[in-house]
């Protein structure tokens, strides 16, 4: 309920004092005078807990909010491993050049025998590329991008070439390809065997 | 009209009267954001081409059709695509509801662009009405990002790679835009996670900030002067969409 409006200075500090003496009840919210006048409190500490108070809400907040953020950004996410293997090199004659569709990974078998492997990922906005065997050379189907066998860029809006992956060969001979592309420059990862 | 029950409802009784009708208006949840009294010239076709009116009606369309697609879609994999099959060719009217939502969704975007364009060519973006042209640009915005997101639902090639390049697209953005990508995805690339993600934008978090900033677009025309209309009497006048009584006042 709202307090009457004193008519002058004079009686609203009636008004107020009245309100604060014996049992009848003071109706209305204390201004600054009032608290300044009661006996025994002091204004700061209520300044300092109404501090407190926001402060720990606001960090409350802040915390919640971060907390809440993080659970948007996935700890564990499934997908092909980063290194792999891709079978023994009798599985890939020489003058080839190979797709493994599940990795998203070239890998090319040169005239003389030697490997090299790179990502069949399009580094312009990530399309699968595909080996035209017949032109010699990677096509990207969504924006017509082009790369040369060495997966150098030959023409088309990707900014740069095919990335590049490292090929190792196992104890057993078998092949290996580490799939660790975002890090990798141009150059060709040769593997002899 | 004057039974109790009508009464208890509607409470303002017979409408007999200008005093009435806008009690009317003032009395029902749904309709009192709308303003009490329009001018004439306003309503007419010419004036506003209706398409605020036609991409509002689109969405409630798309909202209907969306929540009957939703009994029979599962965003999972690989039963999201299966699912759109099922939709085609064995649900009873399920390719209608399906090509209807589609089309609908193609039309709320080409409407809310038109009705851009309106507006800009009414100058309905100047003062007093700056604030909603704002609000009116996220609201394109949410359009488009319903039907980004919608995009993928099917999960059929066509959906897999334009989500594919548009990520990537996000991806470009300076400092943070692999986290970005990230976020989106909920991967390192298109998964189930991309899927359900997309699909809880596409039918909770996108259609509600709609749903909340078009109550806000609508109830300020009426607060910012009313329409503008695009070939109207006060071409002439400074400032647009305030009607010649409320300048007197």
């Amino acid at each position: 309920m709202r307090r009457k409006k004193p008519k002058n200075e004079e009686e609203g500090r009636k008004d107020r004092n009245s309100g604060l003496e014996g049992n009848e009840q003071h109706r209305g919210p204390l201004s600054d005078e009032d608290i300044q006048n009661l006996p025994g409190i002091d204004p700061s500490r209520r300044d300092f807990l109404y501090r407190v108070g926001v402060g720990a809400l606001s960090i409350t907040a802040i915390g919640g909010g971060l907390i809440t953020a993080d659970f948007l950004w996935p700890d564990v996410v499934k997908q092909p491993p980063i290194r792999f293997t891709i079978g023994t090199p009798a599985d890939y004659p020489p003058n080839s050049v190979t797709l493994l569709p599940e990795q998203k990974v070239f890998v090319v078998r040169a005239v003389e025998g030697y490997f090299y492997a790179m990502s069949a990922i399009c580094p312009h906005l990530g399309c699968i590329t595909k080996w035209w065997k017949d032109l010699g050379e990677v096509r990207c189907p969504c924006h017509g991008s082009r790369f040369g066998v060495k997966g150098e860029k030959i023409a088309g809006p990707a900014p740069r070439g095919l990335y590049q992956l490292q090929m190792d060969q196992g104890r057993r001979g078998e092949l290996i390809v580490d799939n660790d592309w975002r890090d990798k420059d141009d150059t060709v990862h040769v593997l002899k065997v | 009209m004057d039974r109790p029950v009508w009464k208890s409802i509607f409470r303002t009784g017979k409408v007999d009267s200008n005093y009435k009708r806008a009690l009317l208006i003032f009395n029902n949840l749904f309709l009192h954001f709308l303003p009490v009294k329009v001018r004439k010239e306003s309503m007419r076709f010419s004036a506003t081409l209706y398409l605020g009116f036609i991409a509002s009606i689109l969405f409630f369309l798309l909202v209907g059709t969306g929540v009957l697609l939703m009994l029979y879609y599962r965003p999972a994999i690989p039963a999201a695509y299966y699912d759109m099959k099922n939709l085609a060719y064995v649900v009873t009217s399920g390719k209608f509801f399906r090509n209807m939502h589609r089309w609908a969704a193609h039309a709320m975007v080409a409407i809310v662009f038109l009705h851009m364009l309106r507006v800009f060519f009414a100058g309905a973006y100047k003062p007093p009405k700056q604030f909603n042209w704002v609000i009116g640009v996220c609201l394109f915005l949410l359009t488009l990002l319903l039907s980004y997101t919608g995009y993928l639902l099917p999960w059929d090639q066509l959906a897999y790679w334009a989500v594919t390049v548009g990520t990537n697209i996000v991806g470009y953005t300076p400092v943070v835009g692999r986290d970005l990508q990230y976020l989106l995805l909920g991967a390192n690339e298109i998964s189930s996670n991309t899927l359900i993600r997309f699909y809880v934008l596409h039918i909770v978090i996108l259609p509600g900030a709609l749903f909340t900033l078009l109550g806000v677009h609508i109830w300020r025309i009426r607060k910012d002067g009313g329409i503008t209309p695009l070939l109207h009497r006060f071409s002439r006048e400074p400032t647009s969409g305030t009607l010649p009584e409320d300048r007197e006042n």
